[in-house]
């Protein structure tokens, strides 16, 4: 059993729980690959399933003053 | 012998009386007074456990506390105080308590009475105790100590109130006659002594007693839009608004009114700015949100996704799921525009930042997600929690997946809005 966070700049976490195998794609842009079947916990949300491989996106907000997109963070 | 199969009424109406017990503990803010001799007996017991000598035990009276008392005593006695043993106590909790524990539970119960123990009893403590209070309190002391003292100190993994989840759980074991385990009893002890957390160290243990006030919202997140949501002995407290903690600068001026827009557009926390928007709504109405953003945005377009009821669960199930509008103004001579919408799991509002060149929502917040570009046309389905997405992808989008380059996974392009709402299906 594993328990992996997949959200290293969100305050609170998004956490792979289960068998799943996690790779770090991109460790700037906290991109993941979950392979397996996976439980996905978190502090303000509900709990997501995963029944198979999936990538880990993070969303991209555009910072008006700064003119450009960056991770979106909580 | 037979395994339980089933419970009795009194039983199950036990499971309440457990859970309601351990809620109680923490939540009545009654149990501020540590029993001493108690406490002492379970951390000698856990760092017997561990193979260490007994410590010292220092008694503060917050989760701060603790951290000023570390380094007070550490910069006092030059670094005797010895290193973290933390992990050590954790696994041998682990190995040698919670093991055992669940051992002797899965050999004599069937799996079907243990889930419905586990939902009405561990899930329901852990969430509201362990979750939705030591967690977030951890982190915002952590964030804190990080800004001000530096060198923030781990607190326990096991040997605090987040532990009461599972210990409840067997301690409904223990109460029916299941399990009678000697170091899982002396273990509970030790939570039932009224520790809040503590630090570990070779020669040193310091414990922090409960919280003498904790308030809450419905859903069990701590929150208070009058003052702090959590407050210990010693004064040190924390402001949360739906579970988001904010600082005491930030709350202060949430409360006389004078968050501004400016305020709004440089804070970078998506939950930070929707516990604000949240704060300003229920305080001091819906015109004055309206107003809030009346001078500077306009609203421009709106989209309505309205999802099947199956990917409804676990929602609130309100009508602002699927909602987004998109709203346009300037700002400083500079073209902006943002996406609002709500969280499914909690109808919290969000306005998110989108390019200005957007015209109809559903483009605006499709133009947020991401995926590398060389995966973009093998996408299956799209999960989202709430900032991050969980994209699969069809059998050549998993072979190419499986050979992705570092290069790859970096070039990270959007979808359309169509393209999108179509791959949508949980969002919570």
């Amino acid at each position: 059993m594993i328990k992996k966070n997949i959200a290293p700049s969100s305050d609170n976490g998004h956490f792979v729980e289960g068998k799943a195998q996690v790779i770090d794609l991109d460790v700037v842009n906290e991109t993941f690959v979950v392979k397996g079947k996976a439980t996905i916990t978190t502090a303000n949300h509900t709990t997501l399933q995963m029944e198979e491989t999936c990538i880990i996106t993070c969303q991209q907000v555009f910072d008006p003053l700064k003119q450009a997109f960056q991770k979106s963070s909580d | 012998m037979a395994k339980l199969k089933k419970l009795t009424k009194e039983q199950e109406e036990l499971m309440i009386t457990v859970r309601d017990k351990w809620m109680d503990f923490i939540f009545s803010c009654k149990n501020t007074e540590i029993n001493k001799k108690q406490c002492i007996e379970g951390v000698n017991f856990i760092y017997e456990l561990a193979g260490k000598k007994h410590p010292e035990v220092l008694f503060v009276d917050s989760p701060m506390g603790m951290q000023y008392a570390y380094h007070l005593i550490d910069h006092l006695t030059k670094n005797k105080i010895g290193d973290s043993v933390g992990d050590s106590v954790g696994d041998s909790v682990m190995d040698s308590v919670r093991a055992s524990v669940r051992a002797s539970v899965v050999a004599s119960v069937v799996d079907s009475v243990v889930d419905s123990v586990w939902a009405s009893v561990w899930a329901s403590v852990g969430d509201s105790v362990g979750a939705s209070v030591w967690a977030s309190v951890g982190a915002s002391v952590g964030a804190s100590v990080g800004d001000s003292v530096k060198n923030y100190q781990q607190t326990s993994y096991y040997g605090n109130i987040g532990d009461s989840g599972w210990v409840a759980f067997y301690d409904y074991f223990t109460k029916i006659g299941i399990i009678n385990n000697e170091k899982f009893n002396k273990y509970q002890s030790l939570i039932e002594s009224g520790i809040y957390d503590m630090l570990q160290y070779e020669k040193l243990c310091i414990v922090s007693s409960l919280p003498t006030f904790i308030s809450r919202n419905q859903e069990g997140r701590l929150h208070n839009l009058e003052g702090s949501a959590i407050r210990f002995k010693d004064g040190y407290e924390q402001h949360y608004i739906q579970g988001v903690f904010v600082t005491p600068e930030l709350f202060t001026k949430l409360s006389k009114n004078e968050y501004s827009f400016n305020d709004f557009i440089a804070e970078e926390n998506e939950e930070i700015k929707a516990a604000c928007m949240f704060f300003i709504r229920e305080k001091f109405g819906e015109n004055a949100l309206y107003r809030f953003f009346g001078d500077n945005l306009k609203e421009v377009n709106t989209y309505t996704h309205k999802k099947d009821a199956v990917y409804l669960e676990g929602t609130t199930g309100g009508m602002n799921i699927g909602v987004y509008t998109l709203f346009k103004g300037k700002f400083r001579e500079t073209e902006i525009a943002y996406v609002r919408c709500y969280c499914p799991s909690t109808d919290r509002m969000f306005y998110l930042g989108v390019e200005a060149r957007h015209s109809n929502a559903k483009d605006a917040i499709a133009s947020l997600y991401r995926v590398p570009e060389k995966l973009k046309p093998y996408i299956k389905e799209i999960r989202r929690q709430g900032e991050r997405f969980s994209t699969t992808f069809n059998d050549k989008g998993l072979g190419i997946l499986e050979s992705l380059s570092k290069e790859d996974a970096e070039n990270l392009v959007p979808i359309s809005g169509n393209e999108y709402f179509t791959k949508m299906s949980y969002e919570f």
